[in-house]
């Protein structure tokens, strides 16, 4: 039975959902260093904020709702500073040799298709709930499942997935 | 080709650093004290400013008025009150009670005594001898006039030297009838605005003025009488020189009618216990002639 919301201490919470808010963070910024950036400030609002959650369901989405907020944040200030040169060098998550994989595959799609990708197969949000978490509508998150589909078909290959 | 594994949790291991740092924001993270704003000081200054000038107000005058309203008067009635023109600028309200004895004390005025005076105005007089303001003299208290010299005043000649009957009516005072009879009593011009009603009081005063008072014949007969009570209020008419401060003589001319006043006490009567009143008996020209207390 899952524990309530208010039963979790905050040690709990972090131990719960690490591995979400993690792979959210790497998913959308492929890139360990700023990951943990954003993974720290995730928790640390977490923390600071203190919100009121419903539920456990609740505080997840409130939690990669944040860490995607961070990463977007993120990939702002990286865009102005970070030259090309540099940008080669830096670590990433996932490399070619896991390009047999399907989220080795789903890290080369265009990050605007591969966050609403992640979420719907990866998490099982659904649309509704992808479009809450990414602050978009409804319709652009329909929009974008459908072209990051095809994209990943065409990486992927065969049409097994709906 | 299968199915493709979205499972992302098989190709993500969370690294022990990143948990630990997580489960260490609640030791580094310290809350920053809140920063209260200046005006906020401010207001709460000014605020404990005006309540405890209030508080301090309240204990220091009460309900007690700041501006005295009836002072000591036994203190006051005890000496005679000065006239000045801030005296005559009193309002007080008239009535027609009428009412009973009163003790007077005379004294003769030692010196003589300068009141506001008003220029000479014609006057004629009813049917009753009582003089009447002609009607370019209004009702608009007197301000302060230039006080006649007192060197021309009569009073600094000895009383014995008067004739009795200065103070008769001369044939050309010969009683007149008013075209609109005036009443004996002003009426009342202004009524109390507040709900209980005043205490009216009546004081007579009987003036023994022939056989005291110093009236040449050069000046003006008319005598009138002006009463303040123990607390400096001018009884009657703000206007000294009105018809209701004329001292009535008798035929004889040897002993006055006195005046009548009525008064209202509108303070607790508890404060004038002795109702002691002092009174003033000048000439037109302001010449006082008579003074002295008297008990009501």
């Amino acid at each position: 039975m899952q524990k309530s919301y208010a039963d979790l201490s905050y040690e709990e919470v972090v131990r719960q959902y690490a591995k979400a808010v993690a792979s959210v963070c790497l998913m959308r910024l492929n890139h360990w260093a700023d990951a943990e950036d954003c993974f720290q400030n995730t928790f640390m609002k977490l923390y600071t904020s203190s919100p009121d959650f419903a539920d456990q369901d609740h505080l997840k989405a409130w939690l990669l709702r944040v860490a995607v907020n961070e990463c977007k944040s993120t990939l702002r200030t990286r865009s102005r500073t970070v030259p090309l040169d540099a940008a080669a060098a830096i670590p990433v998550f996932m490399n070619d040799s896991d390009s047999e994989t399907a989220p080795a595959i789903l890290m080369r799609l265009k990050p605007k298709y591969r966050e609403v990708m992640y979420l719907h197969y990866c998490e099982g949000y659904n649309i509704a709930e992808v479009a809450r978490i990414l602050g978009k509508n409804e319709n652009t998150v329909k929009t974008l499942l459908r072209r990051g589909r095809e994209q990943f078909k065409k990486l992927y290959g065969g049409d097994d997935f709906e | 080709m299968s199915r493709p594994d979205f499972d992302f949790s098989k190709y993500v291991e969370v690294p022990d650093q990143w948990i630990e740092n997580a489960l260490n924001i609640p030791n580094t993270v310290q809350e920053k004290p809140k920063i209260i704003p200046i005006r906020h000081y401010v207001t709460a200054a000014s605020i404990v400013l005006v309540v405890t000038l209030g508080i301090s107000v309240y204990f220091l005058f009460g309900n007690k008025s700041p501006i005295p309203v009836a002072q000591n008067p036994t203190a006051a009635a005890t000496e005679a009150q000065p006239i000045d023109a801030t005296d005559a600028t009193f309002p007080t309200e008239q009535n027609t009670v009428q009412s009973t004895d009163s003790t007077v004390n005379n004294q003769v005025a030692t010196s003589s005594q300068a009141i506001p005076t008003t220029p000479a105005t014609q006057v004629t007089t009813d049917s009753r001898g009582n003089v009447i303001p002609s009607p370019t003299q209004t009702n608009d208290h007197p301000t302060v006039a230039p006080a006649p010299s007192a060197t021309t005043a009569p009073s600094t000649e000895p009383p014995q030297d008067k004739p009795t009957d200065a103070l008769r009516p001369s044939p050309t005072q010969k009683p007149v009838a008013h075209p609109t009879t005036a009443p004996t009593v002003a009426p009342i011009t202004e009524k109390p605005t507040q709900a209980y009603t005043p205490d009216i009081r009546t004081l007579r005063l009987d003036l023994p003025i022939i056989d005291t008072a110093t009236v040449s014949e050069d000046s003006d007969s008319n005598l009138f009488c002006c009463v303040y009570d123990s607390a400096g209020n001018l009884l009657g008419d703000s206007d000294l020189y009105s018809r209701s401060h004329l001292v009535n003589i008798n035929s004889g001319g040897y002993q006055s009618e006195g005046v009548v006043y009525n008064y209202a006490v509108d303070y607790d009567a508890n404060k004038v216990p002795d109702n002691r009143f002092t009174y003033k008996v000048y000439l037109r020209n302001g010449t006082v002639v008579l003074q002295g207390t008297v008990k009501g």
